[in-house]
């Protein structure tokens, strides 16, 4: 978005220079920060006026309607939910090819949580980017084909959301009516993440036979094999 | 970039009032005196007289004028209490435009909007010096029809002066609280530096008025080119008080937009 001056290097956004095109770059591109207020005593029709002006014409009558908002109230006099609302709205304003968007959904309820995924679907459903910064990795799952892993500054995994799924990472939940011997377990690319007495949890890399082997000498009271989710195949990038 | 200096211009527009109300609430106090306390001028006049030249040089008290409104108004206003009000309104602008919207988080919509930072800039600063000029101009010329409602006689391009060396005063001021402006995020770093740096300058014109061996600090102060009570009695602007409030105008100003283009806007 402009906001941070590069040292060095280059970002290109639909084949236009961030910095010396960014307004043409602007034109294309909805943003909505986590952290960014709206003015205080503006109303959502006093944005929209103020759109209008710098952005074109646009009709979001279908969006404010969709999602139940409001656009008399002033911002201030919003609840955190529908300030959420505006926000997406002046993001979405005219339907921009590319959205930006940091934590979307932080301090949203799970159900207005669901209409934003639902309103961010329908929008990639039409052509639209959503690129999006989160901490929620249960959202970012829902919402993204493609997921960037940041370590230290770099990226160190990008990856689409179906290659991360097909990544043989399981974790392992066995249940015993005996006792467990830790010892069993201590296995190449097997890494046992909580053992008690009659339970174990393990993150498997690679074969699951190995540990089904030494299953066979167990009687066993439950067994869940899951596939790894976003978030520990985000933990082991940590590592 | 009419629509950014509207936004402005609207979100400013009651603290612009009440601003004026205040001065010229104050003006038609002083005017609604004037008739009272004429009679006695003389004797006030002669008191003055006998105070050492550096107290009159330093409040801005002619004697030789004090028995006409300009000499009236020019001690009891455009000595002190209207350039306070005009120092503040200037910086508290600067303050809240650029730091203040970083502070608050509000900026972001702003960038995020298909305009370049210089005409982002270009447009606070317009919106800034018309909210100036409004106050100045407003303020200055609301003594002419108090006047005229009193039936006392006053000297009406004398006005048109002090309006031009207000909104210079004013402007420099701004520019210089812009500059402070567009490298912070914190609106009150802008307003305790400004402030403070006011302070001292009032105090070194103060200073140099007393003391003859250091009448050279008041060339540091911005006070000593605002001579209102030279120009609202006289008619007389200085040029080099054209130079040194113009100049400082634009000495700030232009880095001012240098740096807001440069800096990280960390949102």
């Amino acid at each position: 978005m402009d906001f941070i001056r590069p040292q060095n290097g280059e970002i290109q956004v639909f084949g236009l220079d961030s910095r010396n095109d960014s307004v043409a770059i602007k034109n294309t591109v909805g943003f909505l920060s986590s952290d960014s207020i709206l003015y205080p005593k503006w109303s959502g029709d006093q944005y929209l006026a103020f759109l209008a002006k710098m952005r074109g014409p646009a009709d979001m009558t279908s969006l404010i309607k969709r999602l139940d908002l409001d656009p008399s109230i002033q911002y201030r006099h919003l609840s955190s939910g529908n300030k959420q609302k505006l926000a997406l709205v002046v993001a979405m304003y005219g339907m921009p090819k590319l959205l930006v968007m940091d934590e979307p959904t932080k301090a949203l309820d799970p159900l207005l949580q669901q209409e934003i995924y639902t309103v961010l679907h329908e929008y990639r459903r039409d052509g639209g980017t959503v690129f999006v910064s989160s901490h929620n990795l249960p959202e970012v799952e829902k919402i993204c084909d493609r997921v960037a892993v940041i370590k230290e500054g770099k990226i160190v995994a990008n990856e689409t959301m179906q290659s991360i799924r097909e990544m043989a990472i399981h974790i392992i939940s066995i249940s015993t009516a005996a006792g467990i011997k830790q010892g069993d377990f201590e296995l190449p690319n097997v890494e046992i993440t909580h053992a008690s007495e009659k339970h174990m949890l393990l993150k498997v890399k690679g074969d699951l036979n190995p540990v089904l082997h030494v299953l066979n000498k167990y009687k066993l009271k439950d067994l869940e094999v899951n596939h790894a989710n976003l978030e520990d195949i985000f933990l082991e990038y940590y590592k | 970039m009419k629509a950014l200096i509207l936004k402005e211009l609207r979100e400013r527009r009651l603290s612009i009032l009440a601003y004026l109300i205040g001065a010229i609430g104050l003006m038609w106090l002083y005017v609604s005196l004037f008739p009272t306390l004429q009679p006695q001028m003389e004797s006030y006049s002669k008191l003055l007289e006998s105070f050492p030249k550096g107290i009159s040089q330093a409040f801005g008290l002619d004697q030789r004028a004090f028995g006409t409104l300009e000499g009236f108004i020019s001690s009891e206003m455009f000595s002190l209490m209207w350039p306070i009000l005009l120092l503040f309104l200037s910086i508290s602008i600067a303050g809240s435009t650029i730091a203040g919207e970083i502070d608050k988080g509000t900026l972001a919509t702003l960038l995020s909007q298909p305009i370049s930072r210089t005409r982002l800039f270009v447009s606070k600063y317009c919106a800034g010096f018309m909210s100036i000029a409004t106050f100045t101009l407003l303020s200055v010329f609301s003594i002419i029809p108090l006047a005229a409602v009193y039936s006392i006689q006053y000297q009406g391009k004398n006005y048109i002066s002090m309006a031009i060396l207000g909104l210079m005063f004013g402007l420099a001021v701004f520019s210089f609280a812009m500059l402070l402006s567009s490298v912070t995020n914190s609106k009150g770093f802008v307003y305790s530096v400004s402030g403070g740096l006011l302070v001292l300058m009032y105090a070194l014109n103060i200073i140099a008025g007393f003391k003859p061996s250091l009448e050279w600090v008041k060339y540091a102060s911005l006070f000593h080119y605002f001579n209102a009570s030279g120009v609202i009695i006289h008619n007389h602007i200085d040029t080099l008080s054209y130079v040194v409030l113009i100049g400082i105008a634009i000495c700030c100003s232009i880095p001012a937009l240098i740096l807001f283009n440069k800096r990280d806007v960390s949102l």
